[in-house]
């Protein structure tokens, strides 16, 4: 079957709920093999757009293809081939994590008990399958809704904020799993995340949204890179530190960002010539201790703030704005 | 179609299957059934006592017995259809699983048709035992005969075989008004995302309508409500000698089919609707 190149292709999406706009005017193109991050604040129409994609919103303008068919056309027979965990994860609770699993492949057909417990195991659930999805904590629920996600095997895989309620080892898990079901099964994965730094570390592509409209969209290694011409400065004598830097000649703005009631401080440093290496030393010399210095992590609102000049807001814009 | 509909179907049905509430509404059913008899005893001494005269009801006989068990037991498996059908979509909205199931390749109408048809077999499966049970205990302690005239005791009003055929017929009939009564409780689940709230909705839908029954008898004749007690009461009728009541059963139980039918018809087709042009989120 010839699907064409992209395994999403929406064009205009829009939603409208009541006067809101949760998504406005969304061209969306993901290519078949990548990892796709769809990264917004709260608010910013990411879940309604999975919905949107899914068929489980209808689009108030616009329309959806996946694999190169009309959703609305051909909905049953797309969705074979989509997986997805769309916010928080969802069970039969007087069920069993593995009669969850077992329903849920019925439904998506072609999935034995053998394939359940591989699920199982790959979310590190192996040995919980037989407790209710009640009893389950969250992260728990997280895993069984991602072993949900991948349990028919599909090609497309949709992640609502996966990372939503797990531990550090669980996170690295997921992480692993995405770039995996990437880099091994060859799927397409679309994540949702409020967390520039998941992104980064596991999305090829990234798409940005806020207010329900997208930002810019574009490969992560271009439109993420660390920002080398800041550096993040934890010393000890945050007074000291900052009559020092403000003194040195290759050094722009300084911005104190925290100051510990012992007098150690934050400093956020924009660099104009001068070298990292060379303002340690001199810090040092003036007598303050530098913890850590590193380039600046750039945060989502920085990331905004770079690539359209404008504070982000939350939520959506109303009707006529 | 009829493939991916029996899917659905199984998958309802083993869900309903590891509900606690459907099986302690069986058991108590069926208990109800088999006390059918000394609850019958007592109410006929009752009213004896009552009016004053010495013996029991001379008219009570094993097939009246059984047509009382039954509609007893029938109050419950009710109780039971709309306790179950007006949470059944609302819950999974409440639990997150609606959204789960309509991202997979399900056509929501089937889904509905699934979860109408699963809890149907299983009410009906225990209204079977309960006429069942009600059958096995009227014969135990009253015993099933061909239904005679108390003064002439000779005069055979309808042989045995007649009332196995009225009883037959009846709870036939009977499944039909419970089928109403799911589509209707599953369109009312359609409405609201709290099961609470949806159940009070159809319990409050079933109030209204018997109310209206009530106040006009021509559109009790055309509402499922009032058809839920006319099967068992027609041979209730029957067995107490009321012959006139022959051409009636067999002009009401034909209307309670169609029309129950068409209500059953009505509050599934509603309730797909209602769930396929509506956002899950
Ligand atoms: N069912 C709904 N009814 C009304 N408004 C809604 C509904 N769902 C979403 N919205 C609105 O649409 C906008 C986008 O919501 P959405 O859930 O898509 O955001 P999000 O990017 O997923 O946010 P978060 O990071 O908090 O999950 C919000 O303003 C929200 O209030
Ligand atoms: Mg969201």
């Amino acid at each position: 079957m010839s699907d064409g190149d992209y395994v999403v292709e929406a064009e205009a999406l829009s939603k409208r709920f009541g006067k809101r706009w949760a998504v406005r005017e969304l061209d969306l193109a993901i290519a078949r093999g990548a990892v796709c991050g769809l990264l917004g604040p709260n608010g910013a129409g990411k879940s309604t757009t999975l919905r949107m994609l899914l068929g489980l919103v209808r689009p108030t303008h616009g329309a959806v293809r996946l694999f190169g068919a009309s959703l609305r056309d051909a909905r049953l027979h797309v969705l074979k081939r989509v997986g997805c965990l769309i916010e928080a994860p969802a069970f039969y609770p007087h069920l069993s994590g593995r009669k969850n699993l077992e329903l849920l492949g019925r439904i998506s057909g072609g999935v034995d008990a053998a394939r359940v417990q591989a699920c199982l195991e790959r979310v590190g659930l192996g040995d919980r399958g037989e407790d209710r999805t009640a009893g389950y904590s969250t992260g728990m629920k997280q895993r069984l809704g991602l072993a949900a996600a991948i349990l028919h095997d599909p090609e497309f895989v949709l992640l609502d904020e996966p990372l939503n309620g797990l531990d550090p080892p669980a996170v690295l898990l997921v992480r692993r799993l995405i770039r995996s079901l990437a880099e091994e099964e060859g799927k397409t994965v679309l994540v949702s995340s409020h967390m520039l730094h998941e992104v980064e570390v596991t999305c090829d592509h990234v798409v940005l949204l806020r207010g329900g409209r997208k930002v810019v969209d574009g490969k992560v290694a271009e439109l993420i890179k660390p920002d080398h011409a800041r550096l993040e400065l934890r010393v000890n004598d945050g007074e000291a530190a900052l009559g020092w830097l403000r003194a040195q000649a290759g050094v722009g703005e300084v911005e104190e960002e925290e100051r510990g009631p012992d007098g150690s401080a934050s400093l956020v440093v924009s660099l104009a010539g001068a070298e990292s290496a060379q303002l340690n030393r001199g810090l040092i010399e003036a007598g303050v201790e530098v913890s850590s210095l590193a380039p600046r992590r750039r945060s989502l609102e920085d990331l905004f703030a770079e690539l359209t000049a404008e504070p982000a807001a939350v939520g959506a814009e109303e009707e006529g704005a | 179609m009829i493939g991916r509909l029996w899917t659905l179907y199984r998958v309802e049905l083993s869900k309903l299957l590891a509900r606690r509430l459907l099986w302690v509404g069986a058991v108590l059913v069926i208990l109800l059934a088999l006390a059918g008899p000394s609850l019958s005893g007592a109410a006929a001494a009752a009213r004896a006592a009552a009016e004053g005269s010495a013996g029991g009801d001379e008219f009570q006989n094993g097939w009246t017995v059984l047509a009382g068990s039954v509609t007893r037991a029938s109050f419950l498996i009710w109780l039971l259809a709309v306790v179950l059908s007006a949470s059944s979509v609302a819950e999974e909205a409440s639990w997150g699983t609606l959204r789960v199931i309509c991202a997979r390749p399900v056509r929501r109408a089937e889904w509905i048709a699934a979860k109408v048809l699963a809890l149907w077999s299983l009410t009906a499966a225990i209204l079977l035992a309960a006429v069942f049970a009600a059958t096995a205990s009227a014969e135990l302690a009253f015993g099933l005969y061909d239904v005679v005239d108390p003064l002439f005791p000779d005069r055979v009003t309808h042989s045995f075989g007649d009332m196995r055929w009225f009883v037959l017929a009846a709870t036939g009939a009977s499944l039909v008004p419970l089928l109403a009564l799911i589509g209707v409780g599953t369109f009312c689940s359609t409405l609201v995302d709290h099961p609470g709230h949806a159940t009070g909705a159809a319990v409050g839908a079933l109030v209204l309508l018997s109310a209206a029954g009530g106040l006009s008898p021509g559109f009790g004749e055309y509402s499922f409500v009032d058809q839920l007690f006319v099967p068992f009461r027609l041979v209730n009728d029957l067995a107490n000698q009321y012959t006139g009541k022959l051409r009636e059963f067999n002009e009401d139980l034909p209307r309670v089919v169609w029309v129950s039918g068409l209500w059953a018809i009505a509050g599934t087709q509603l309730a797909a609707l209602r769930l396929t042009l509506r956002d899950v989120v």
